[in-house]
């Protein structure tokens, strides 16, 4: 049922984006020493000057040494007013998930291979806790984790609203605590869909919903001379996640 | 604009959907628990054996009586160990009294009152070294559970067993309700429901005094998980009367002005018994759930509340609270002493003695019942219940790791010697 209602939101976005605009052909942005933007179709270049046409019909003849950033057709999918999303590069990125008895925040570097695909490596630090009940305690674990991780993702679409699936795999270093004095390290998987918004500048949003998996494996503790008994646990955690977070390109 | 719309509705409901319960925990634990297996046999047998014994080492406790001049420690499922405690500096070990398979005990004058198996015996211990049965009612705690060969379940046998369990196993939740598991003889998991309650003993593992049989005049009271069992005392004859359904998770009992006081572990529960063969609920008092023994004192009760951190109970107080029950219809809280793990209690004239555990013993002066004052704290003493002695009151009893001591005080200082030791 559950995947069910996932193909129907991967449906409800994808109606969601076919209305958002397309990229614009040969679409480049030229930022100019006097804070001038130049937005519209790259018609020509050569290696002392580019020729724009904008969205008034002009074309601007632009000398290179008069640029700050200039972002080629190879570069972005520029759209309407000035937005636009990376096809090529390096980004970094920070994020932060969230639900219930979980939280994780990302730190990544990508590389953008090309409209498609991006790959790269970060890390984090992650927290799920959960407990278990006994008829003299509650046992609470919360289990705080350094992470490092690959990750990639794939973009279905290149509309100004970008739909991908993105996938990470890691090696989580689990901290111990008083409470968790016995504690092996284990590994995450995530695995989700995204939503990536253009900008006018070089940070762009994004969110993403993704099933999260890790493990862990040890010992929760109580110092109580009446508690039943220590617990050891060899737990899979599985969580839906809500990520927000941004980027930062070129 | 209208799929616009539709489709940030179906964002919205979606990602509520999937929130709702994909967060799940998969995997297994590994618990130390009381495994118990039942153990099967010919109950008339059992019910055969003389009630005299011969005195044997003490080696699993339970229930502690203090009696003028003898103490009886019971011995789970086993029976009652007799202690010659005229000397208080040096009790000795002369007799034990068979009965299989008890849990819990109850004296009153000259009367032992004690359940054995699924049976509740009526004994006269007024010559504690010849004890005599008066009256047995059979079953009066259920009926009798069967193996194929047509054995009763007379008992069970009990083994401290670490295992593993998948994650919210049939085990594993069982486990969040009783630290024992009960296995039949297909080695199947009994639920604790099933079990009669006088094979499963008090509530809570504390050696000492908390009781699950109360007594008024000629009507007995035991307490099961949420059962009050009544019985009539004939003098020669014990009666099964009834029982009530009263309250959940009840672990303790007390008698007082016409009232029965339950403690529970989220509640002290108020019962009027005006009419004696049917206890009917009057009111109760909810706290946060823990470990709480109930003391009434006239129109008071005090009520310790015991947690901590990962402790052995459920909760996040420590505390002594102060009931007014003058209106038991709305038993009121009027105060709250911070303790540091209080346990059992004990009035000796106008002091309360608090066991703290590993913390020590805290004396207060309830001169007025109502405002209770604390005179001392004696860390250097192990004390989960404390008791006090019939007619010494100069000596307080501790149970505690060590065992069994017998202390003697000194109002003056309220200084605490230690006297004696039954270890166990």
């Amino acid at each position: 049922m559950r995947f069910i209602f996932l193909f129907y939101l991967l449906t409800s976005l994808s109606g969601y984006t076919q209305n958002m605009s397309k990229p614009q052909e040969k679409g480049a942005i030229f930022k100019l020493y006097d804070g001038t933007i130049a937005v519209g179709k790259l018609l020509s270049f050569n290696e002392s000057t580019y020729k724009l046409k904008i969205i008034t019909g002009d074309t601007l003849t632009i000398d290179p040494f008069i640029t700050t950033k200039i972002y080629l057709p190879e570069e972005i999918n520029l759209y309407g007013k000035g937005r636009y999303s990376y096809k090529k590069g390096l980004k970094g990125s920070f994020a932060i998930g969230v639900s219930p008895e979980h939280s994780n925040f990302d730190f990544s570097g990508s590389y953008i291979l090309n409209s498609k695909f991006s790959f790269g490596g970060g890390f984090g630090f992650h927290n799920n806790s959960f407990s278990i009940q006994t008829v003299s305690s509650a046992h609470w674990g919360n289990i705080f984790s350094r992470t490092y991780f690959v990750n990639g993702q794939f973009f279905f679409t290149n509309r100004a609203q970008r739909i991908y699936a993105t996938g990470k795999l890691g090696y989580s270093d689990h901290r111990e605590t008083r409470q968790l004095p016995i504690l092996s390290d284990g590994i995450v998987l995530e695995g989700g869909v995204g939503l990536e918004f253009s900008s006018k500048n070089k940070v762009k949003y994004f969110i993403e919903l993704s099933q999260y998996t890790s493990n862990a494996k040890g010992a929760l503790v109580s110092n109580d001379v009446n508690a039943l008994s220590d617990i050891e646990f060899d737990i899979w955690f599985h969580r839906i996640v809500f990520t927000m977070g941004i980027q930062i390109g070129k | 604009m209208k799929n616009h719309l539709i489709s940030s509705f179906s964002l919205f409901f979606g990602i509520l959907f999937i929130f709702s319960g994909c967060v799940k925990n998969k995997g297994t634990i590994t618990m130390t628990y009381n495994k118990a297996t039942a153990v099967y046999g010919d109950i008339d047998s059992l019910r055969n054996i003389p009630l005299k014994g011969e005195t044997r080492n003490i080696e699993n406790t339970g229930k502690i009586f203090v009696g003028e001049n003898f103490l009886l420690i019971g011995e789970k499922d086993q029976g009652i160990h007799i202690f010659d405690n005229s000397n208080t500096n040096a009790p000795i070990s002369v007799g034990f009294i068979n009965l299989p398979y008890t849990e819990e005990f109850y004296v009153e004058g000259d009367i032992l009152y004690a359940e054995s198996h699924y049976d509740f015996l009526k004994i006269n211990i007024a010559d504690i070294y010849n004890p005599k049965l008066i009256s047995r009612v059979e079953y009066a705690f259920g009926a009798p559970i069967e193996n194929a060969e047509g054995e009763v379940l007379l008992g069970f046998t009990y083994e401290v067993t670490t295992e593993n369990f998948r994650l919210n196993s049939p085990e594993a939740l069982a486990l969040s309700e009783s630290s024992y598991l009960y296995y039949n003889y297909m080695n199947e998991l009994i639920p604790i429901s099933s079990v009669p309650s006088s094979f499963t003993g008090s509530g809570n593992d504390i050696k000492g005094t908390l009781n699950k049989i109360a007594v008024n005049n000629n009507f007995i009271y035991v307490i099961g998980n949420s059962t009050i069992y009544t019985f009539r005392d004939d003098i020669s004859t014990l009666t099964y009367i009834g029982e009530n359904e009263i309250g959940n998770e009840m672990e303790t009992i007390y008698y007082e002005n016409n009232k029965l006081f339950i403690g529970t572990r989220f509640s002290m529960i108020v019962a009027s018994i005006s009419n004696p063969s049917n206890p009917t609920y009057i009111s109760e008092y909810n706290h946060p759930t823990s470990c709480d023994p109930v003391y009434p004192n006239g129109n008071y009760a005090y009520v310790t509340l015991r947690t901590a951190d990962f402790s052995g109970c459920a909760g996040d107080v420590n505390t002594l609270v102060v009931l007014d029950i003058s209106n038991v219809n709305n038993p009121t809280e009027i105060d709250q002493i911070t303790m540091d793990s209080p346990y059992g209690m004990a009035l000796i004239g106008d002091k309360l003695f608090v066991g703290e555990g590993v913390n020590g013993i805290k004396i207060l002066d309830a001169t007025n019942p109502a405002t209770l004052n604390l005179l001392s704290s004696n860390t250097s003493v192990l004390a989960y219940d404390v008791l006090a002695h019939p007619t010494l009151n100069n000596v307080i009893l501790t149970t505690g790791d060590l065992g069994l001591q017998q202390y003697l005080i000194d109002y003056s200082d309220y200084s605490m010697q230690l006297i004696s030791t039954i270890n166990y």
